[in-house]
């Protein structure tokens, strides 16, 4: 959506730039100076259109897309354009997506507790044995 | 003691990205304007504070959702940070693109 704006917008703003041109060419040709006459009012119209276009599409572009989860479901976004910069609610957003933004930190090698880790697994193995 | 307010660096940098984006693309689209529509330069300044002041207008309502008061979810200080701080920031995008496109249409 937004790159049809940014094209259409363009397209106005390049019309009007030539026919802008055209114009100035002919006060030339007529010895008319620029100043006596404005541009007349489609130009001017034309103009002020294509910079409402253009900024449209810069609005549109920064839409936030729909995210994938882990779990393969399409999560919408609390917010359209924009994310929340509280912790809490940035936090809540992972959360919905089940991935950890500092899961690289908090699995590092260094800091994994082996032993512990080996525990729960043969706890965990153990229940899965029981319930098959 | 008041609650401190922590905030998460990464989302509000996007924010920042996404309104300067917009506001790029805005003194850009204005500087072209200006360019074709060739105003006095005094007026020149003000097509640019009030095309700008209404493009960050429209950020603020739609993106934001300043009407019903989340802007503060997005933004630190979100009148000073969009309206304000970034106002003189843009002028040269500006002054280049009107006079790049003075140049060519004259």
């Amino acid at each position: 959506m937004s790159k049809i704006l940014y094209i259409v917008g363009s397209i106005l703003l390049l019309h009007a730039g030539y026919s802008s041109f055209e114009f100035h060419q002919l006060l030339k040709t007529t010895h008319h100076s620029s100043t006596d006459s404005g541009l007349p009012s489609d130009i001017i119209i034309e103009v002020l259109v294509g910079i409402v276009v253009l900024v449209a599409g810069s609005l549109s572009s920064i839409e936030i897309p729909n995210f994938l989860s882990v779990d393969n479901e399409v999560i919408h976004p609390d917010h359209k354009y924009l994310k929340p910069i509280e912790m809490s609610k940035a936090t809540a957003e992972f959360e919905k997506l089940k991935i950890n933004p500092f899961a690289e930190l908090e699995t590092r090698i260094e800091f994994i507790d082996i032993v512990n880790k080996r525990k729960e697994y043969a706890k965990w193995s153990g229940q899965e044995v029981e319930e098959k | 003691m008041s609650k401190e307010t922590i905030y998460y660096g990464p989302n509000a940098d996007e924010n920042k990205k996404k309104l300067s984006k917009v506001q790029d693309v805005t003194s850009l689209a204005l500087g072209v304007g200006a360019g074709i529509l060739a105003p006095e330069p005094v007026y020149g300044f003000l097509f640019y504070v009030i095309g700008y002041t209404v493009s960050n207008i429209a950020f603020y309502i739609t993106c934001c959702e300043g009407l019903q008061g989340r802007a503060g979810q997005f933004y630190k200080s979100p009148v000073k940070e969009i309206f304000v701080d970034n106002l003189l920031h843009n002028i040269p995008e500006y002054i280049m693109m009107w006079c790049l496109v003075y140049a060519l249409v004259k």
